[in-house]
């Protein structure tokens, strides 16, 4: 091999390098938590830090505060009840906004809409977080959750409680606003280029842009799962802007939709000055169990986006 | 059009970077003394670091976990806190310093429309009913028996805690432990505790963002440090008055928590670590804490070590960071002269440079 063909070997498998440490670090920071926490990780909703001012006392060879118990069952039920909502939200958007771009609207709207795609994806989470307090809170507290609660009242989670405007709608909510780019642009994409490769011989043949519509969106099923598995990992692992809206639950699980929730990328953030002060790092130790336990979910669903619409490219090309 | 763009680029980075330079070369020759930690005492250590002129001081706003942990690992040369370290702490790091640097206090705040110019009276065993749903409306009999002729609305209570570890969550927790039998048993204090088990439970992020929900979200009930009293104003939330050890409802007020404060001052151990909250004395005020700077006794350097002495004798005296412009600004209360020569200034006297 060649000395510059090393040096880009090398370039190459550098980042992959890097995550598979980090990754490392976390599992192996973690170690004391799995032992600890067990199987409760994952099926209590109990986050108790134990009383930090006492003596530690030592269970299964780790030190750990009395009391202390780690269960994410709260965040992990936050994260996906919010990215699912955001993604059935979003996602029937991206496939008519796509289907209209492509087939309805002019080239000149064409191009404003899809460079705007590109802005929107761009803004940064914050600006959306800051959206969400100011504006959409206290609409869905006074006005929308009310009515609601009055219409589908009958459907068990739409009952009960309003307490706040922040909890699982606000969040859902401003996570659609967030994918709903990323799941467009895909979309988007591969309604222009099938549009030009079958749907364009429809129109000839005398289908209505009704048909044809129904006809492209037949055809795009698989990069509509693509690019909604895309949007699910941005939605799973977004921070900011659900730590801002959720409500900041903790030990009590949601009773309905304008239930606060915590996810665990808010629940991640959110915890992680008070670890510092836990002299056995137990807190700490559970917070990276958290944190492998978010990585393998978001690194899981884009993996599955990617094959989808990597083997959709594919045909595409044999074809 | 390239050209022009890249010019552009190289005349900002040459400003950039003379624009550091000249920074630097308006401190050569002083130390640089780092602080991070906790954000109530951040804008008190940013109007410090703006008019210290013996060192530089550079802050950041981190919380005061990570401002303890960071002076453990030496990371930074100061770090804030709002609590004293544990003991098991204490034990595995006995080379830190816990240094008290002033007082501080907070308010039970609430937003109950219509009514928040009348300070409502609250107690220690009803906050803590609030806070774990036993108590579930306004119009509660415990409340209405601590506030007789206010009508109170039949509205559910929405309480507030600050979901990232906090000073003044370990401020408030302690202060309903001292006074709560069920929740010093159950929930206990720290700056994040087994919160308890309320779907009503909300959690914000910083004093800001209990302050803006708070604002937003009617019946609401939470805790906020008394150095965001101009916010706490600002966004009309009434605040309570709370009954104290000796059974009377005190508002909170410079006085009120000095007067908590006087209570201890014959008591305070030479390591600093004493929890001032529920107080006797008939007009004590219930929350109330001294504000710590954790620094380790043997510094890096003499250099260091000298300027961390010079400037944290500085900031405790009432002729310089203590004094009215900075403590008054901040609503902040000074040490008593007491605590400073008995204390303070024996704590500060153990730093020393590397032996």
């Amino acid at each position: 091999m060649k000395a510059d063909e090393l040096a880009i070997s090398i370039a190459s498998i550098v980042p992959v390098a890097f995550i598979l440490i980090i990754f490392g670090f976390l599992v192996f920071k973690a170690y004391p938590s799995m032992v600890y926490n067990g199987i409760k990780f994952f099926t209590s909703y109990v986050w108790n830090p134990g009383d930090i001012s006492a003596e530690p006392i030592v269970v299964r060879g780790f030190k750990v505060s009395p009391g202390a118990s780690f269960g994410i069952l709260l965040f992990l039920t936050g994260t996906l009840i919010t990215s699912a909502v955001a993604l059935l939200l979003s996602l029937p958007a991206s496939i008519f906004a796509s289907i209209a771009l492509a087939l309805y609207l002019n080239e000149r709207i064409r191009a404003v809409v899809s460079s705007a795609l590109g802005l929107f994806a761009g803004i940064p989470s914050v600006i959306y977080g800051l959206w969400g307090v100011v504006f959409l809170e206290p609409t869905l507290y006074s006005r929308v959750e009310p009515e609601m609660r009055a219409l589908l009242g009958f459907i068990p989670f739409f009952s009960g409680p309003i307490y706040s405007g922040s909890g699982i709608l606000a969040s859902s909510l401003v996570l659609a606003l967030m994918v709903f780019p990323i799941s467009t642009s895909i979309i988007y994409q591969s309604a222009v280029s099938l549009r030009d490769a079958a749907v364009n011989d429809a129109l000839a043949l005398g289908a209505t842009k009704w048909e044809a519509g129904k006809l492209l969106r037949s055809m795009m099923r698989k990069q509509i799962l693509g690019g909604g598995l895309l949007s699910l990992g941005r939605a799973l692992g977004e921070t900011m802007a659900v730590l801002m809206t959720c409500g900041g639950a903790i030990n009590s699980m949601p009773t309905n939709f304008y239930s606060p929730i915590n996810t665990m990328a808010a629940a991640l953030t959110a915890l992680l000055d008070s670890a510092f002060i836990d002299p056995t790092g137990m807190v700490l130790s559970s917070l990276a169990e958290l944190g492998v336990t978010l990585l393998l979910i978001s690194v899981a669903s884009s993996m599955i986006g990617r094959a989808v619409l990597g083997r959709v490219a594919l045909r595409g090309e044999l074809e | 059009m390239n050209k022009a763009l890249i010019g552009i680029l190289l005349l900002a980075l040459v400003a950039i970077v003379s624009a550091i330079a000249l920074t630097y070369r308006g401190n050569s020759g002083k130390v640089t003394l780092t602080e991070s930690g906790s954000t109530l005492l951040y804008p008190l250590f940013n109007e410090w670091a703006a008019n210290y002129t013996a060192a530089k001081i550079t802050t950041q706003a981190t919380g005061s976990g990570t401002g303890i942990s960071e002076a453990i690992s030496g990371t930074v040369v100061i770090g804030a806190s709002d609590a004293f370290m544990t003991n098991p702490q204490v034990e595995s790091n006995p080379d830190m310093l816990n240094i008290p640097i002033a007082i501080s206090s907070q308010y039970v705040a609430y937003n109950l429309p219509g009514m928040n110019n009348t300070h409502l009276v609250l107690s220690g065993p009803v906050i803590a009913a609030i806070y774990n749903g036993s108590i579930h409306y306004w119009n509660d009999p415990a409340i209405e028996a601590l506030n007789p002729g206010v009508q109170l609305p039949h509205q559910m209570i929405v309480p507030v805690f600050r979901s990232d570890g906090s000073g003044d969550t370990n401020m408030f927790t302690l202060f309903l432990s001292r006074s709560d039998p069920w929740w010093n048993h159950t929930v206990g204090y720290g700056t994040n505790v087994n919160w308890p088990k309320n779907p009503a439970l909300h959690g914000a992020v910083g004093n800001s963002g209990i302050i803006s929900f708070m604002a937003e979200t009617p019946y609401s009930i939470g805790y906020v440090a008394m150095t965001y009293t101009v916010q706490v104003k600002q966004a009309g939330l009434g605040y309570a008055a709370l009954i104290n050890r000796a059974g009377n409802a005190v508002l909170p007020s410079t006085a009120t928590v000095m007067n908590a404060a006087q209570q201890y001052l014959n008591q305070i151990p030479a390591d600093g670590r004493i929890a001032i909250a529920f107080a006797p004395g008939a007009d004590s005020y219930p929350i109330a804490t001294f504000e710590y700077v954790i620094v380790k006794k043997v510094q890096p350097s003499s250099a260091v070590a000298v300027a961390v002495k010079k400037f944290l004798t500085w900031a405790v005296s009432p002729n310089g960071g203590s004094s009215e412009y900075y403590m008054g600004k901040l609503d902040l209360i000074p040490l008593p002269q007491s605590v400073v020569s008995k204390v303070v200034l024996p704590l500060i006297d153990q730093i020393s440079g590397p032996p």
